[in-house]
């Protein structure tokens, strides 16, 4: 247990914690907004397009951050395009660009020749290599969500809720409807450092869920899923660091923990309140 | 006369309209006045909800024009209970705001002034004890009620209600009838329906739209009318709701 706390010392810890953190906060406000619309399966189909950019730009030996991020975009503004656009079914669609994608990203790595990058670090994430970039990028993509939450918290939810109402009363429903594919795309691809491409969608799905158990309006859910998301982060890190496993893995199953305790209390409550 | 009684509110003008595919509708006009309550009826794919998007400014039409000559006015639109997403994390006060425009294109958020006058309409409607309720927890009618009141917000001058009779119920049918007289005397009311039976006693004159759209000055209709007017549609009524299908006009 104090061997934990010691490692607050070393940098490469304080770098972890702190991309955990911002990590659960962009995460809880976007997640909000995947599972309020009910647009989770895209969201996978953006997380692992993704891994084909990742590929990409090792092959051709640019940035994987800025490879990966040109992947969702594009996957997901591909993917509302054709939603609005109503011609294509949606779901097979997804399920062509994620499988594309993670096709894209194995060919590029074996065709790579040389150093062969770990895959597994990005299929699992590696939070203890988090650098100074990452954390740069963590830090702007923090700013930029927060400040379009609260400056344009009204547009987001009425368009996500009643598009059609929302445009009649003169939003500018497909801006928002893209800006918000972009800015899934973008807390998508800096998540995967923490969480790694397998369970990213996690962080974004389960700390809303264990929020809407108790809160019921966007409002009240985003606070909620931040505090589950930065609760349940920093206890997974704690146990992955203790068992010696994959924070994500652990990240994971501590959220599925506190979902089930949640739950279990809620039903409790509930009984004890027929009873009265 | 007076000129704001002789002029239209709203003057659809020869418009044909539809998506990609074609035209849905074809040389439709329609003048409407703003004590007007029509009944808008015709089969299902006959334009009637395609007139009602292009009215609404969701479709511009392929040729004709929508004027208002008495200048713009400020529309109400009840959508179809069914289109809304009841799961959605979402208060009853947020969905009646979701009615109301920012004063200000730089700060786009409602003033004090607007949050409580969404509170007057909801408690207007008898829905203001649920104002912090998420719409999940609603029963059908109470639903309609929240959504009436978003249509009702921004005091329009013209209420548009698609299918509002639909998977409500009966009871509240008739309150909904009542309520609807009452909103008459302010506002002019474009009822959509697929059921002429039902509307027929509420409405003041009927609009058939199937392909084109036949004005009809009253809101007697018959089979035969109906027929001359290539609206196949059946006349049906239910239970209760006071209806009333007359006899075949000169």
């Amino acid at each position: 247990m104090s061997d934990f706390f010691n490692l607050f010392q070393y940098q490469f810890f304080q770098n972890a914690v702190l991309a955990i953190v911002l990590t659960s906060i962009i995460a809880a406000m976007i997640g909000t907004y995947i599972v309020a619309r009910k647009i989770v399966f895209i969201s996978g189909g953006i997380t692992h397009a993704s891994f084909g950019g990742i590929g990409l730009a090792y092959f051709l030996g640019f940035n994987p951050f800025l490879g990966a991020s040109l992947f969702a975009i594009f996957t997901g503004t591909a993917i509302e395009w054709m939603s609005h656009r109503g011609k294509v079914r949606e779901d097979s669609a997804i399920a062509i660009l994620w499988s594309l994608g993670m096709a894209l990203g194995i060919i590029f790595v074996f065709l790579t020749p040389g150093y062969a990058p770990n895959l597994m670090s990005f299929l699992f994430g590696s939070i203890l290599s988090v650098g100074t970039f990452d954390l740069i990028i963590l830090t702007i993509l923090f700013v930029i969500t927060t400040v379009i939450f609260l400056f344009f918290y009204r547009s987001i939810v009425q368009t996500a809720f009643d598009a059609e109402f929302a445009g009649i009363m003169g939003t500018k429903v497909l801006f928002f409807r893209y800006l918000m594919s972009v800015l899934i795309a973008l807390s998508i691809v800096v998540s995967i450092r923490v969480m790694g491409i397998i369970l990213v969608l996690s962080i974004f799905t389960i700390p809303q869920s264990i929020a809407m158990l108790f809160a019921n309006s966007f409002k009240k859910i985003i606070p909620w899923a931040i505090m589950w998301a930065i609760a349940g982060s920093l206890i997974g890190l704690f146990v992955a660091y203790e068992m010696d496993i994959p924070s994500g893995a652990a990240i994971v199953f501590i959220l599925t923990i506190l979902y089930l305790v949640v739950k279990g209390m809620m039903m409790i409550k509930e009984r004890a309140m027929k009873r009265l | 006369m007076n000129k704001t009684l002789e002029n239209p509110i709203l003057r659809i003008k020869d418009i044909t309209v539809g998506y990609q595919e074609g035209p849905v509708l074809r040389n439709a006009s329609l003048d409407v006045f703003q004590n007007d309550f029509i009944g808008i009826i015709g089969p299902n794919g006959g334009g009637k909800t395609t007139l009602v998007k292009t009215v609404l400014g969701i479709l511009s039409p392929f040729s004709g024009v929508i004027e208002y000559p008495q200048g713009k006015i400020t529309t109400g639109y009840l959508p179809q209970i069914t289109m809304i997403d009841k799961t959605f994390p979402i208060t009853v006060r947020e969905v009646v705001e979701a009615g109301l425009k920012p004063k200000s294109r730089w700060w786009p958020h409602l003033s004090k002034d607007q949050k409580s006058h969404a509170c007057a309409v909801l408690e207007e409607n008898g829905m203001l004890n649920f104002a912090n309720r998420p719409i999940g927890e609603l029963s059908g009618g109470q639903l309609q009620r929240v959504m009436l009141s978003r249509a009702l917000v921004n005091n329009p001058k013209l209420l548009i209600l698609d299918e509002p009779n639909t998977y409500v119920d009966k009871a509240y049918e008739g309150e909904l009838y009542d309520r609807l007289k009452e909103l008459n005397k302010k506002m002019a009311i474009l009822l959509v329906s697929h059921d002429v039976g039902t509307i027929s006693a509420m409405v003041k004159t009927i609009a058939c739209v199937s392909g084109e759209l036949h004005y009809h000055p009253s809101n007697k209709i018959s089979a035969e009318q109906l027929k001359v007017y290539n609206c196949p549609i059946e006349l049906i009524t239910h239970g209760s709701v006071p209806h009333r299908v007359l006899k075949v006009h000169e």
